[in-house]
């Protein structure tokens, strides 16, 4: 514990101070940047009502609610408390706990921190200078507000299904909840400007975090080139409207969903280094006329598709990306999970951090997308549930013995 | 537009811009916080302005819609920094300045003098961060990308598409919009500790590491269960195979069923409404709150599914969204650029902006501020600068050239 804290002591966010009500994705990952780079994160959670991911495979061995990879990913680093909310003196501990925070999180349904009292008016009363951020799936106010929904199914409204898929087929959206992992970047970013705003005018604030506009910004040119032209953007499966060939084509492998190659040749030098790459199997149709010029691959590029493919085919993806690269031809495998775990770019930048966890062991957490150069990341094990109620209670606001034993006893920290 | 009373949290700071596409999002942000971020572009201007789509179609280089759309709340300067001159003008404004952020190639501004160490040695409070498509350095550092192959590169591409074709990308790039994010949290991250010490540092950003960020789970179950995730329209929730994506009359909207106590209440709305219309072939009367993932049977789902495919199939989506919201069950429809400005609960918001374009006697629409706050307005203030605009102003006025120095420098091609 003393060295940990000596190492947070020397990390950008030390003396943070955060009381994270926040469950599920959006509002855990949020606060997951915070906390590996050195704020103190104090999870609020109950026996009584389980936070999702701790439920969620994998496990590593029987499933139960303290060996969750996925939970401690995403809770890396943060201390657990456990509280029982449905409690009177439950509610009077979480507003003694308020009063040491500096920032305060959530994610629930618009309304229900209102329902425990603690709605940023209230939050204000107890400390005026705090900050609160609630983020949710389309913003804490208007009609639509309160309207159940997953970032699995929100994507739909936002328009990502509408512009991931074949043009003769559905709109499929990503396979991942795309607004729940987009959002806490945003979030995180609103929440340093928010501190920096207090110490300089000794005022806090609310954010109010909308899932649906902050996707909307993932995809701004689209909006804008309807709102401006009139125009509809369409799914175009992996075409490009100016390059050519643009896609990704099938390979040699035996991975049970096929192994591929993405290949982007944008401009007359690429494609002089892909014929090169290609070399004698492209003798012919490389010279085709038709492809010479960027208008004429545009143009023909149903063509040239079939016959880029006829040449991945009979090589891995990795055999296509060393001939490509060496040309300097924009292309990657196409990558799942275990071609991740063995990427030597990967290994070589820290992506997947070892960290172990006393009932799962070792294993892999997700560094963020940002490694800073004096003051790195720390991950420590996701929690136990309600593993740091007595340095917490005890210790971070200074509850006494026996009233801590008292409350206890009594169910207060179910 | 904004709201011109509460100061923005940033509004002390400077921040020079070198990014390409790969990176625009972050200055932008930090513009949105009200930082005075100054682009820097090369004297034909910034290669990103070749990219369409463009307004009135005109593919000139101050209508390109994709880069207006990530470079508002910023202004403009040219300045070539392949020149002496060039450099030793970065290195001034450099002095002037308390975050530079940049997408460049690895080593490419190390190779003109302009690196983290050269800058910090000069600054030693700088907040630099760098945006790369796979890091500074390492075995893949050099490869040629564009923003599909990052997508694919990270894990994403492979779980997207039907099962019978390739995997898929989404139709506008996701990596470098994701990237620019992660970019400006690492660099308010860094600067965070530079409030509380003083000292600045160095932030880099793998484009390939934000999109393996977006994968939560899927990375963990090939770690711990040597488990890979699938792509399709239907695909495994436990042992079983589901859908979420259904299509009615008029389009598709997306729903997706639940089992176990507590969760399972929430398939009643729908599955009501059904019955009401005599619809439901008869899993209304299904306990779902009974059920698990590991009692339900694949046949079970089948049923459910068709049902429901059936009903959908009558309905508009408006329709299925307003009884979605008065039933409360966890349906949306899929909505297209039209839907998304016509949606109550965005136009309730406010959150599209008109923002004067001058230079085209017209307002454009643009997304609104990236998260409300009661603290003052992150929307856009300023709209995306001309090729040079702000030279003027910025060498003559802020760094103290004299006019005829700005036309030597003019007439030289580096400005």
């Amino acid at each position: 514990m003393e060295q940990t804290q000596r190492e947070a002591q020397r990390q950008a966010l030390a003396g943070v101070k955060v009381l994270d009500f926040s469950w599920a994705v959006a509002g855990p990952m949020t606060t997951k940047t915070l906390a590996v780079h050195g704020a103190t994160v104090v999870k609020v959670e109950s026996n009584l009502r389980l936070d999702g991911p701790r439920v969620a495979p994998p496990f590593r061995g029987k499933p139960g609610r303290n060996n969750s990879a996925y939970y401690t990913d995403i809770n890396t680093s943060k201390y657990s408390i456990t509280l029982n909310m449905t409690r009177p003196e439950g509610i009077d501990v979480a507003k003694r706990l308020v009063a040491w925070a500096d920032i305060v999180a959530e994610n629930f349904s618009p309304g229900v921190m209102g329902r425990w009292g603690l709605a940023y008016p209230d939050l204000k009363r107890i400390k005026p200078d705090i900050i609160m951020i609630s983020s949710s799936m389309q913003g804490a106010a208007g009609p639509n507000a309160t309207h159940p929904g997953l970032g699995q199914t929100l994507g739909a409204l936002v328009g990502i299904n509408h512009f991931t898929g074949w043009p003769d087929r559905e709109p499929l959206g990503l396979a991942i909840p795309y607004t729940d992992v987009i959002s806490p970047w945003f979030a995180a970013t609103a929440l340093l400007a928010a501190l920096e705003h207090r110490d300089r005018t000794g005022e806090g604030q609310w954010i109010d975090v909308s899932q649906f506009e902050t996707a909307v910004h993932m995809l701004a040119p689209a909006f804008i080139d309807y709102a401006a032209n009139g125009r509809i953007q369409q799914r175009v499966g992996n075409r490009s409207p100016y390059w050519s060939p643009h896609g990704v084509y099938r390979c040699k492998g035996d991975s049970p969903q096929g192994d591929w190659v993405a290949i982007a040749v944008t401009s007359d030098e690429e494609w002089e280094g892909f014929r090169r790459a290609i070399g004698a199997s492209g003798e012919g149709w490389t010279r085709d006329e038709r492809f010479e010029t960027t208008l004429g691959r545009v143009r023909h590029a149903g063509d040239l598709d079939a016959l880029v493919e006829q040449w991945t085919v009979d090589l891995t993806p990795d055999e296509a990306v060393e001939r490509l690269q060496a040309e300097r031809v924009p292309s990657s495998v196409v990558a799942t999970a275990r071609e991740l775990h063995a990427d030597p770019q990967l290994a070589h930048i820290g992506q997947f951090v070892q960290v172990d966890h006393p009932r799962i062991g070792p294993h892999a957490h997700t560094h963020p997308a940002f490694w800073l150069s004096e003051t790195p990341a720390a991950f420590r094990p996701g929690a136990l549930i309600g593993e740091h109620n007595e340095l917490v209670y005890k210790t971070f606001i200074d509850m006494p013995d026996d009233e801590y034993a008292r409350l206890a006893e009594d169910g207060v920290f179910q | 537009m904004a709201s011109g009373q509460t100061p923005l949290p940033l509004d002390r700071y400077r921040v020079l811009d070198v990014t390409t596409e790969h990176g625009y999002l972050c200055g932008r942000l930090l513009g949105d916080l009200g930082a005075d971020v100054i682009k820097i572009e090369p004297p034909s201007g910034d290669p990103g302005r070749r990219f369409g789509p463009f307004h009135g179609d005109d593919p000139h280089p101050e209508k390109s819609i994709g880069w207006w759309a990530y470079n508002t709340n910023k202004r403009g300067i040219t300045l070539d920094l392949q020149t002496a001159d060039g450099q030793e003008l970065f290195r001034q404004l450099t002095l002037t300045v308390d975050f530079v952020v940049e997408s460049q190639a690895p080593g490419y501004l190390e190779g003109l003098g302009l690196g983290y160490a050269d800058l910090a040695r000069l600054q030693p409070s700088l907040v630099m961060a760098s945006i790369t498509p796979y890091g500074a350095d390492g075995p893949r550092a050099g490869f040629a990308a564009t923003d599909m192959t990052i997508v694919a590169a990270g894990g994403l591409m492979h779980l997207t598409g039907n099962e019978d074709r390739a995997p898929l990308h989404v139709a506008l790039p996701q990596a470098q919009a994701q990237a620019g994010v992660q970019a400006a949290l690492g660099a308010l991250v860094a600067h965070h500790h530079r409030r509380m010490t003083g000292r600045g540092q160095h932030v880099q950003v793998s484009m390939q590491s934000a999109i393996v960020n977006t994968l939560i789970d899927i990375q963990q179950h090939w770690d711990i269960d040597r488990k890979l995730g699938e792509r399709g329209l239907s695909t495994s929730w436990g042992p079983l195979k589901t859908r979420i994506l259904y299509p009615c009359k008029d389009g598709y909207v997306t729903w997706r069923w639940f089992v176990d106590r507590g969760r399972g209440r929430r398939n009643k709305g729908l599955l009501e409404w059904m019955r009401e219309e005599g619809a439901d072939d008869g899993v209304a009367d299904w306990d779902f709150e009974a059920l698990t993932l590991y009692t339900m049977t694949q046949d079970q789902v089948d049923t459910l599914q068709a049902a429901v495919e059936r009903f959908f199939a009558t309905k508009t989506r408006e329709e299925i969204y307003r009884e979605a919201r008065a039933r409360r069950f966890l349906s949306f429809p899929v909505q297209g650029p039209p839907e998304v400005f016509r949606d109550e609960q965005i136009q309730s918001r406010d959150f599209f902006r008109e923002v004067e374009h001058g230079e085209l006697n017209e307002r454009i629409v643009y997304p609104g501020a990236f998260v409300k706050t009661t603290a003052g307005d992150y929307g856009v203030r300023r709209r995306p600068p001309l090729i040079g605009e702000h030279n003027e102003e910025v060498f003559l006025e802020e760094l103290g050239l004299t006019r005829d120095e700005l036309i030597t420098l003019r007439e030289a091609g580096i400005v």
